[in-house]
């Protein structure tokens, strides 16, 4: 599940962002699809940490990054900080799915 | 048992190190906003404030779904003997259940379903016999000290409000510090009491950094 979602976003990521805006908002409308995609995941029942930092805390790194990189508007770079969270973070923890929802939700509908 | 036992180790959020948490998100905290102006400084602390908000606020609602043995540590979120506070002439605010940071623990799975099930076909009905909560302002979360279950499903279905005593907690940030397993007092660095959850000690940190932010 993880890679199919890793794989919807991957032709848009790019930290650089030096793109067209209309590479820039094909990144844009990716996100949307992913936002819908993981509006209807379950969020996990069991608890787990970051595979990699075995923190709880360590999702907060890369949500700032998201944030930072959605207020500027540089959505390439959105998608390449979203998938190195999906490869570092359990995403279907409750913290991370509902956080990550919301901050989309709320950057993608400015 | 041992299968058993590996299931409660790996589903407990409890089993995190508390001082390791607070260390490493107060790092990052200070790092990502240090290139930042004022106004971007607030911004990101207010932003990881919300995460930590959610994080919390999730957890607490399916803490007995998780973990059924699990119990909360039910001491003070604060350490309000340091509070020029009387509990009798608080301030009354109305918190609303659909928008608010209400931390409620549900912690009996009966008790939970059964209000699940009622606030799924009725409104929400505040009780001032049953229903109590203390507001802590400058953070904005409300705990709830009596009727979990049913705040708890309020919560989980975006309805209802209740009534809550406001407590400002602006004087602790002169008088006690964390490190993420304890609140200590400033002065002397006696230990006052053990912070029931890491994630309070983080918002309370950042809590302090925006209001000297705020002052200045």
């Amino acid at each position: 599940m993880i890679k199919k979602l890793i794989s919807r976003l991957e032709p848009f990521d790019d930290w650089v962002n030096n793109t067209s805006e209309e590479e820039n908002l094909a990144a844009k409308d990716a996100l949307k699809e992913f936002l819908w995609q993981i509006k209807g995941l379950k969020p996990s029942s069991e608890y787990a940490k970051s595979s990699i930092t075995q923190l709880h805390t360590s999702y907060i790194l890369h949500l700032v990054a998201v944030k930072k990189a959605l207020a500027q508007k540089k959505y390439t770079r959105a998608c390449n900080e979203i998938i190195t969270l999906l490869n570092k973070e359990p995403l279907v923890q409750p913290r991370i799915l509902n956080n990550l929802i919301n901050l989309l939700a709320e950057e993608l509908n400015k | 048992m041992f299968e058993k036992l590996l299931r409660k180790k790996n589903t407990d959020v409890s089993d995190v190190a508390p001082k390791r948490e607070f260390h490493f998100a107060l790092g990052f905290i200070k790092k990502a906003i240090e290139d930042e102006d004022r106004e971007g400084k607030i911004e990101i602390l207010s932003f990881v404030e919300k995460l930590l908000k959610e994080d919390l606020r999730s957890d607490m609602l399916t803490k007995i779904i998780y973990n059924p043995d699990n119990m909360l540590n039910r001491n003070s979120w604060f350490p309000q003997q340091y509070l020029n506070y009387d509990s009798s002439s608080a301030q009354i605010i109305e918190v609303d259940l659909s928008t608010a940071c209400v931390i409620a623990y549900p912690w009996n799975s009966r008790r939970y379903e059964k209000m699940i099930k009622i606030l799924a076909r009725e409104d929400f009905k505040y009780d001032k016999t049953n229903h109590f909560a203390e507001y802590y302002v400058p953070l904005d979360i409300c705990f709830i000290t009596n009727g979990h279950h049913s705040i708890a499903a309020g919560c989980g279905y975006k309805k209802g409000s209740i009534k809550a005593k406001q407590v400002d907690i602006t004087p602790l940030f002169e008088k006690i510090y964390t490190d993420g397993q304890s609140w200590y007092e400033c002065g002397t660095g006696k230990k006052v009491f053990d912070v029931p959850d890491f994630r309070i000690a983080i918002l309370f940190e950042i809590a302090r950094m925006k209001y000297k932010l705020q002052i200045n």
